[in-house]
């Protein structure tokens, strides 16, 4: 058995391409982290006490914050692998030098912090705060108030802007000793502010005090007004739809100094507020007073213990002694993995009792889904994994001890979680490989199977659809999309012409398509009816309907072409039977010719006897001719016979044939008349056959024609054919006509049944036929005529 | 007194052929198929073989090609099928002729005498001495005496029929057009004329030839010329 198909031994390959990937990365980590730490390039020591004296100087100023802030030092540091010092400039001396004789380094940090005497500082005047201590309120609301006395009150701002603007009640404007009051305050800036009053531009009204972007609320009479719709102009405009609706961030900061009030502008959140103070803490008259605190540490020189600081010296030294080690295992372990991988990737999809691929449980799924499942999985565990991350890290306790011990159980957890998104990745990537390896990846998937199988139902559907209702379908779609774009382009001739073009470019490549399938199929269709049979469409790039004809096209020609076959083979089947039953009949024929022969050799007295035994040998001699015949006729009429043509002189041939008769029609008391051209008629026929076809015609005038008469035999050329014309009386009366004549067994009269088949004249009209002529036999009165034409070569 | 050996299935045709040669005053023998036939010549002194294709057993062609592994006796094939690839399969494989049933008796004969002719008195291949003497196949032409023998039989041949033949037989296996053979026999041009050489070519195969209608020797070449194979 393969180990490919042992699936035990894929899933321990599984978990040590776990482990592998585990050590890979941590011993990587640990090569990488002696790198940093100047393992490999000698300086290892300067870099290492610079680390640990990083790490000690940042406990420097946790410490000296830590003070600042009125912690309690001893309770936070007590575990701490150093002792500290902290002198300040205001003369405070903090120390836990304990045993401070020996210790492995030291460090010392001076920490600086401004002391602002006397500062309050006001946001709108509704919140105060201390300068010295972080601002801890992160949200600041103010109302700016001011107050104008104005009879009659109407404001622009940036004309125009206040036309939506709910007027003033009209008891305002009338009343114009009443006690109007507003209040402006808003998130953003307005550059310029005019108002109104009684219908005149108020030249030297106070400007909205102390901000730019105003919120206006306003009071008539002391009664507060609700809603007022209004506008501001600024470097960028606003509407606001209400002015009730409170700021929150914006916010004018004014600063009470030693007793005197400083506008320091807009913040928009706290930490603009900072900045704006700690610039006026510069900017103050009086300087701030700067607190010193010189902060010294001393490392223990203790055991390794948990502390931070000793814990980095164990580890650094660490690393440093297994540096190549780690390299060597990290990359070990890298190779390793990459074998794992590669073994589990040939592996995927094979299993036992197969020797080829194939597919799994989960990969069964669609592939689509399988994907999306898998995403969905990797992407909610990791998505937890660091939402849990965000959440711990807020929670780190406080002491370094309780966050070291909290950082191993994260980091462990961590790397559960890693291992199980490692496992997620490596199932999808190993299942990918399996399909692939079977085949199908992407018909297995749903988004396939679904275009598939709309594809194939709209196909059918278009198929079964009968033609005429399709292209009245399809016209009538084509001509709805082309109004419906006509009438929403109807203002847009440039619309209209790319998209006329773009018709146009996807039409006419159908349209010429179409017409090379329907010229295609006319191509079949000819040669189908001019008698090749055998040639088929192919009707594999054909659609629809196309296809569909050129099959019936073909099924036609299948048919003929199967009816021409079973005819072929009954033709040849009757030439093979007259040709057997003839050879059968010879036999015995042999026997009665000898002893017919035997017979007439012996004295016989008896007349009638002798009669008979004449009677005897001329029907013999007559029944061995027929058979031969017969044997010809069948092979000349289903074309048996091989034809071998090739360029003759009629001429030549047409004296032969006289000469081999010339004896015979002196016999028969005829005159033959001869007319042939002097130069040679060529045409294509084979010697041998059109012999066998004058021989037969010859034959016929020596046994039928009317004694002391004379014989026209005519050779002409003409019309780029050559023909041959053999005329002569008949002895008795024709009463059927040429083309009976050349029928087989029949002959001119019934009295003449004493000699012959009543085949020549059929055999040679099938010969001359094979040979590509025509024989023609026209009777007129005792006139017999036969003609034998041939294409002039 | 030569010996023949008569092979066909059919008793009655082997019995009437019996007559026939045996009033000839040959000596004949009777095999009834192949298998007999080759017997009977191993025992026998077989001067010439008439032999059937068809027959049960052995047929004629298997047992005319045994035959040839050891005798050069002359055989004619004696046969129903008239093919002309039935033929040429016959004399390729060493039928020295092919006679078709039904067949007359009468040629038979003549071709049995000529075959032996050739065999025993004339023996294959040789030629008489003479410069003047052409030969081709069974047909001596001795221009000295003006005498023609086939098969050593003297044939009385007209001048001009002479003169043919000669020209024929002088280039055997060329084809003569009749223009051709008047113009060299006459030394006249042909005005039209040539049918003649077609009548005098068909009295000449009526004496050189046994069947006139299956010339051995003197064959046409339809709408081509004659000519003498080689």
């Amino acid at each position: 058995m393969k180990i490919r198909n042992n699936a035990a031994i894929k899933a321990v390959a599984v978990i040590l391409s776990v482990l592998l990937l585990l050590g890979t990365v941590f011993f990587g980590v640990c090569a990488v982290a002696a790198g940093a730490v100047g393992a490999y390039t000698g300086n290892f020591k300067k870099e290492k006490e610079n680390v640990l004296q990083n790490i000690l100087r940042s406990y420097a100023y946790e410490i000296a914050d830590a003070y600042w802030q009125g912690n309690d030092i001893d309770k936070l540091y007590g575990g701490a692998n150093f002792y500290y010092e902290i002198e300040s400039s205001t003369g405070d001396k903090i120390s836990h030098l304990g045993k401070a004789s020996t210790y492995l380094q030291q460090t010392t940090v001076t920490y600086t912090q401004y002391v602002y005497e006397n500062v309050s500082y006001t946001v709108n005047g509704d919140v105060s705060y201390t300068v010295g201590r972080e601002i801890t309120a992160p949200e600041v609301s103010y109302t700016v108030e001011s107050e104008i006395d104005a009879p009659e009150v109407s404001y622009t701002v940036d004309e125009g802007m206040f036309a939506a603007a709910e007027p003033l009640p009209e008891t305002v404007v009338s009343n114009t000793n009443s006690d109007v009051t507003y209040t402006v305050s808003g998130e953003e800036s307005v550059s310029t502010v005019v108002y109104t009053v009684g219908g005149g531009l108020i030249e030297n009204a106070e400007p909205l005090p102390l901000t730019e972007s105003p919120d206006v609320t306003y009071t008539v009479d002391g009664e507060p007004v609700d809603t007022v719709q209004y506008g501001v102009s600024g470097e960028d405009m606003f509407i606001f739809d209400d002015a009730t609706e409170p700021l929150s961030d914006n916010c004018e900061v004014i600063v009470t100094y030693n007793g005197e009030l400083y506008s320091l502008g807009n913040v928009q959140n706290t930490d603009e507020l900072q900045a704006i103070l700690h610039d006026f803490g510069y900017y103050a008259e009086s300087e701030p007073t700067p607190v010193t605190l010189t902060v010294t540490l001393y490392e223990k020189a203790a055991k390794y213990t948990t502390d931070k600081l000793s814990l980095a010296r164990f580890w650094i030294d660490a690393v440093y002694s297994m540096r190549y080690v780690s390299i060597s295992l990290a990359a070990g372990c890298f190779i390793l993995l990459i074998a794992v991988w590669i073994f589990l990737f040939c592996a995927a999809g094979h299993r036992k009792k197969s020797s080829e691929p194939s597919l799994g449980l989960f990969d069964r799924i669609p592939f689509d889904l399988f994907t999306v499942l898998s995403v969905a999985l990797f992407a909610a565990i990791g998505l937890g994994v660091v939402f849990l991350i965000e959440l711990i890290m807020y929670q780190a306790p406080g002491t370094f001890s309780a966050q070291l011990t909290f950082a191993i159980a994260a980091g462990i957890g961590t790397a559960i979680c890693a291992v199980v998104l490692y496992l997620i990745l490596l199932g999808y990537l190993l299942s990918f490989a399996a399909r692939v390896k079977v085949g199908g990846l992407i018909r297995s998937t749903l988004i396939y199977k679904a275009v598939a199988f709309i594809c194939r139902g709209a196909y059918k559907l278009i198929c079964a659809l009968p033609l005429v209702w399709k292209t009245a379908l399809l016209l009538f779609a084509v001509t709805l999309l082309e109004l419906i774009l006509l009438l929403s382009n109807a203002y847009e001739p440039d619309n209209l012409v790319i998209l006329w073009t773009v018709e146009k470019i996807i039409v006419i490549p159908l349209v010429i398509f179409a017409v090379l399938l329907l010229r295609k199929l006319k191509k079949g269709g000819e040669a189908i009816a001019e008698g090749h049979i055998g040639e088929k469409i192919d009707t594999k790039y054909m659609p629809l309907d196309f296809g569909e004809f050129g099959e019936t096209l073909n099924n036609i020609g299948g048919g003929l072409e199967r009816a021409v076959d079973e005819k072929m083979k009954s033709e040849r089947l009757k030439t093979e039977l007259i040709t057997n039953v003839s050879h059968d009949i010879k036999t015995p024929l042999t026997s009665i010719v000898n002893y017919v022969d035997l017979i007439k050799k012996e004295e016989i007295e008896n007349e009638k006897v002798r009669e008979y035994v004449d009677v005897l040998d001329r029907h013999s001699a007559r029944l061995k001719k027929l058979i031969d015949d017969l044997v010809e006729a069948s092979k000349a009429s289903t074309g048996n016979l091989t034809v071998e043509c090739e360029r003759l002189d009629a001429c030549v041939l047409l004296e032969q044939s006289l000469g081999e008769y010339s004896e015979k029609l002196e016999a028969s008391e005829l005159t033959p008349i001869m007319s042939m051209p002097s130069d040679p008629a060529y045409i294509m026929a084979d010697g041998r056959r059109l012999w066998r076809v004058f021989d037969n015609l010859l034959c016929n005038i020596c046994k039928y024609a009317m004694p002391k008469t004379r014989v026209y035999i005519t050779l002409e050329r003409a019309d780029n054919k050559v023909t041959a014309i053999f005329r002569n009386i008949s002895r008795e009366s024709l009463n059927i006509t040429g083309d009976e004549l050349t029928e087989r067994f029949v002959r001119g009269d019934a009295s003449r049944n004493t000699e012959g088949s009543g085949l020549g004249l059929s055999i040679a009209r099938s010969l001359t036929e094979l040979q590509g002529g025509t024989l023609d036999v026209t009777i007129d009165g005792d006139l017999f005529k036969a003609t034998v034409t041939f294409p002039a070569a | 007194m030569y010996n023949i050996l008569i092979c066909d299935d059919e008793k009655d045709i082997v019995s009437a052929l019996k007559i026939y040669l045996e009033a000839e005053g040959y000596k004949t023998f009777s095999a009834y198929n192949g298998r007999e036939a080759l017997e009977i010549i191993e025992k026998e002194d077989i001067h010439l073989v008439l032999m059937d294709i068809m027959m049960p057993g052995m047929d004629g062609i298997e047992a005319l090609s045994k035959l040839r592994e050891r005798y050069n006796v002359p055989v004619i094939l004696l046969t129903a099928k008239s093919e002309d690839s039935d033929k040429v399969l016959g004399l390729g494989v060493g039928a020295d002729d092919y006679i078709t049933k039904p067949f007359s008796p009468t040629e038979t004969l003549a071709r049995v005498r000529s075959h032996l002719r050739r065999y025993m008195q004339l023996g294959g291949g040789q030629t008489a001495a003479g410069q003047k003497q052409i030969s081709v196949g069974g047909i001596e032409l001795d221009d000295l005496a003006k005498e023609v023998f086939v098969d050593g039989e003297k044939v009385n041949l007209t001048p001009t029929e002479y003169e043919i033949l000669k020209l024929l037989m002088q280039n055997a296996g060329v084809v003569f057009s009749p223009k051709e053979i008047y113009s060299r026999v006459w030394k006249n041009e042909p005005y039209g004329a040539e049918g003649t050489v077609a009548v005098h070519i068909r009295h000449l195969r009526e004496k050189i030839e046994i069947n006139p209608t299956e010339p051995r020797y003197l064959k046409v070449v339809w709408a081509k010329g004659y000519k003498i194979e080689k």
